[in-house]
């Protein structure tokens, strides 16, 4: 490509959606600052999904204090595997995933080797805030860690792919799945290097493929295609997110999914502000699918029937051949 | 009402009452410096005659207004008897009072000019086209200006042969008048040309009327001047300069007082053209005097220095000291505008929203060299810090604490090894650079911790280039002066950020960020 920019009558045309334009018209206005801690605190997301049967990983224990600490050896006793967040982190800070421990030694998907001390170090780092959005005193979550999907599986490498649907007054607009890589260390951040794809709104097949603005075909750790798959449950994924979004009550909203071998999509959190690069993801503008669902909601909210129906509708809209 | 509409309203509110508020006391302000230092003068004319034949006519050149000159009242004093009326001539623009009489008698006229005079710097005089029917009129020979005189050529005859350019010949013209021509008394035939010449005695009339012919002689349209010296004198002579016709202006010459090409604003023009104010041929025993009087401006303009609440607004009123930091402080703001700017319309992210324009205000208190070592002393002591620390995995605050206590022993040091090789530091300066950057090394600190190295790389190169940018702006006096007599400027400013919190169009970054998407779609 040997463009350096594109005008803003382009990328209008395009339909893209700006971060000025997406905080101003559509975070300022249906997202109220109050309803801010649902969705920053993860803990406080998970008891939202929990009263309306939205799957999420299960919780084995909360650390709340320095204290809590101590407690850590007695909840992990029992689980092979288990995943440590901060409860108030956010883009993935601070998550540390074991597959297996002797409770001395603690080995991540990857092969890394932490020793006891340097968890419990971390579990005080992350109390100590320093992980949490604001840097304010923080919890630990520890819960059962998701095994990927087989579907998803083959194509992913040290670490779980998922899944984001943005959701507009509690529609979905687009959908993007995260795979991550080796060269973003297992995480799914598209920031350090996980592969992004666009997800079909209809039947939850993948297309495209992009890492860092540059278009691909395959993983490049296995070589595996990555359009074409098919999101295992999608149809009970969209469901879920669409609970979800009607219980937090926030009307531009990102949800997080994982693929878990059991259970199938399971919410992993929620974002008030979700980022621009499904666009890139995808190829295509969120404006123009984001106006459709503001009109057809102008009246009020649309129940679920109306909103599949939309759904239909949108999905169409700036797509490209799935090649 | 939606915000939108709110903003917009709000915005245009803060243009009107900032612009207004601006523009009325800048014009109060500048309106009080003139009417202090505005020169006033009260010009006095007695002029008397005797009418001897019927219809007699009297004609007085009146000063002339101009940018510089201004007048505030003319009141006359002419006898019932005599019609008057005022014209301007053409193409010397002297304005003319014309009173005529049809009775004999004695008469008298009397007018008061009150002057005010800018002490400002004029500028270059307007262009003006010369006619070739007029430029002939200031070449031609007159009875007082003798062009085609012998000892006149022979006068120009010592013009150097090698002289080649207008403004040589000039030169030597003006020397030659205001200097080889000697002292003489007026009155006497070295009031003329032609006695100047042959005796090389001049009064100042006849040096100024031998500059003008010699001019004219050498092909320079010239004309004379007559005005008046403003000076407090109770009985006051006019003065008679030269005007020379140069690269299409009249260029000032005045070689009994030595000024070439510029003359000061206190010299007033009365009658261009002539060497005499009042021109009666008709009337018998003539008589002008004339007065200057300085006199005291406005009452209001005296009691300007009376507290006002106005006054409150012009922050120089305070004492000197207070001025740096007081300016400082009304800096901020337009480097948090520059930083917004940035952030919101360019896309370029900083640490902190306050912090590049704090930076860049510390460098400016301190000076540059200062800030930029307590930069290197800071940044080493965190780098120092963070690899012999790391490995005694403490918890955040105490660890951040090393790093302070780190730093400051560094800058200490630094301070005491300064004194130590004789070079001299102010401490005072020292410490606002040291506050700002421990605290923004602090979050570099811990966003390299959050966020991993490359994303605070990116923040602080932000932060690099924004703080350089209001550092740039901020270190302009002008401004920094501008903003102590007008804060109400701020006025705008706020507009701006309201203006700039309302920006929903796309950031500069994005047209890069997704310049590739534009191709697919279209």
């Amino acid at each position: 490509m040997g463009r350096w920019f594109a005008s803003p009558h382009e990328l209008r045309e395009s339909g893209i959606l700006g971060i000025n334009r997406r905080n101003l018209e559509f975070i300022i206005d249906t997202n109220p600052r109050e309803l801010y801690p649902r969705v920053d605190n993860k803990l406080l997301t998970k008891k939202f999904c929990e009263e309306r049967q939205i799957p999420v990983p299960k919780t084995y224990g909360v650390l709340k204090t320095q204290g809590d600490i101590k407690k850590f050896s007695d909840l992990i006793r029992e689980q092979q595997d288990f995943v440590i967040k901060p409860a108030g982190g956010a883009a993935g800070r601070g998550i540390m995933v074991i597959s297996q421990h002797d409770g001395n030694m603690f080995t991540t998907p990857g092969g890394r080797q932490i020793a006891r001390a340097d968890m419990l170090y971390h579990l005080s780092m992350i109390i100590s805030g320093l992980y949490s959005l604001g840097g304010r005193v923080d919890e630990v979550i520890v819960e059962q860690r998701i095994v990927t999907h087989p579907l998803l599986a083959a194509v992913a490498v040290g670490g779980t792919p998922d899944l984001r649907v943005i959701m507009m007054h509690g529609v979905p607009v687009m959908a993007m799945l995260r795979l991550p890589t080796y060269a973003s260390n297992g995480k799914a951040n598209l920031h350090q290097g996980a592969i992004a794809a666009a997800v079909d709104l209809v039947t939850g097949i993948s297309y495209g493929g992009v890492c860092k603005n540059r278009v691909l075909n395959q993983h490049p750790d296995t070589g595996r295609a990555i359009s074409g798959l098919e999101m295992p449950d999608w149809r009970h994924l969209l469901d879920s997110a669409m609970k979800l979004s009607d219980v937090l009550e926030l009307g531009y909203l990102g949800v997080d999914f994982v693929f878990d071998a059991d259970e199938g999509p399971v919410v992993l959190e929620a974002n008030a502000r979700p980022g621009l690069a499904i666009q890139l993801a995808h190829r295509a503008g969120l404006l123009p699918r984001l106006e459709a669902v503001c009109k057809a909601s102008k009246p009020g909210k649309l129940g679920i029937e109306a909103r599949w129906e939309l759904i239909a509708q949108i999905a169409s809209k700036n797509q490209y051949s799935v090649s | 009402m939606n915000a939108r509409i709110l903003s917009q309203i709000v915005v245009a509110i803060l243009l009107v009452v900032g612009i207004t508020a601006i523009w009325s006391r800048y014009n109060a302000r500048r309106e009080n410096v003139n009417a202090l230092e505005d020169a006033r003068w009260r010009l006095r004319y007695s002029i008397s005659f005797e009418a001897e034949e019927s219809d007699t006519e009297v004609r007085i050149a009146l000063p002339a207004t101009s940018e510089l000159l201004t007048i505030e009242a003319e009141p006359r004093t002419i006898s019932p008897k005599m019609d008057e009326k005022v014209v301007t001539l053409v193409p010397s623009g002297t304005r003319e009072l014309i009173a005529r009489t049809s009775e004999l008698g004695e008469y008298a006229i009397g007018i008061n000019f009150d002057l005010r005079l800018r002490e400002t710097n004029s500028g270059t005089r307007a262009k003006v086209q010369l006619s070739p029917k007029h430029r002939s009129r200031y070449l031609r020979d007159e009875t007082d200006i003798p062009a085609k005189l012998t000892v006149v050529k022979k006068a120009l005859e010592n013009l150097p042969s090698n002289y080649k350019t207008d403004e040589q010949k000039l030169e030597w013209i003006f020397n030659f008048c205001m200097r080889d021509l000697k002292r003489a008394a007026s009155g006497t035939t070295s009031d003329s040309v032609y006695g100047s010449l042959v005796d090389g005695r001049a009064t100042p009339l006849g040096r100024t009327l031998s500059f003008v012919t010699l001019c004219r002689a050498a092909g320079y349209p010239a004309r004379r001047v007559i005005g008046f010296e403003l000076r407090q004198q109770s009985e006051v002579e006019p003065h008679v300069w030269a005007e020379v016709y140069k690269g299409s202006r009249w260029v000032p010459f005045d070689p009994e007082n030595g000024f070439a090409r510029r003359i000061p604003n206190h010299f007033i023009p009365i009658r261009v053209g002539s060497s005499t104010i009042v021109r009666a041929p008709r009337a018998n025993e003539l008589k002008e005097k004339y007065s200057l009087v300085r006199m005291s401006p406005s009452e209001e303009a005296l009691l300007s220095d009376k507290q006002r609440a106005s006054q409150i607004l012009d922050l120089t009123r305070l004492p000197v000291k207070m001025h740096e930091v007081l300016s400082l402080l009304l800096l901020l703001p337009f480097g948090a505008l520059i930083t917004a700017f940035f952030r919101n319309v360019i896309g370029i992210r900083t640490f902190g929203t306050f912090a590049p324009a704090l930076l860049a205000v510390s460098f400016i208190y301190a000076d540059l060299l200062t800030g930029l070592i307590v930069l290197v002393l800071v940044f080493g002591a965190g780098l120092l810090s963070r690899l012999f620390v790391d490995r005694l995995q403490l918890l955040l605050v105490p660890r951040l604490s090393i790093l302070l206590t780190t730093i400051i022993l560094f800058v200490v040091t630094g301070i005491s090894l300064l004194d130590y090789y004789e070079q001299t530091t102010s401490t005072n300066a020292v410490l606002l650079p040291l506050v700002i950057l421990t605290i923004l090394i602090e979050r570099c600190y811990v966003t390299v911790e959050e966020d991993g190295l490359g994303h605070a790389i990116q923040l602080v190169m932000g932060t690099f280039l924004v703080s350089s940018c209001c550092y740039l702006l901020l270190r302009w006096e002008d401004v920094g002066e501008a903003i102590l007599i007008y804060p109400e400027a701020h006025l705008l400013t706020l507009a701006a950020f309201v203006a700039i919190g309302r920006y929903s169009g796309y950031r500069i970054s994005e047209m890069w960020r997704f310049r590739d998407m534009v191709d697919i779609t279209a």
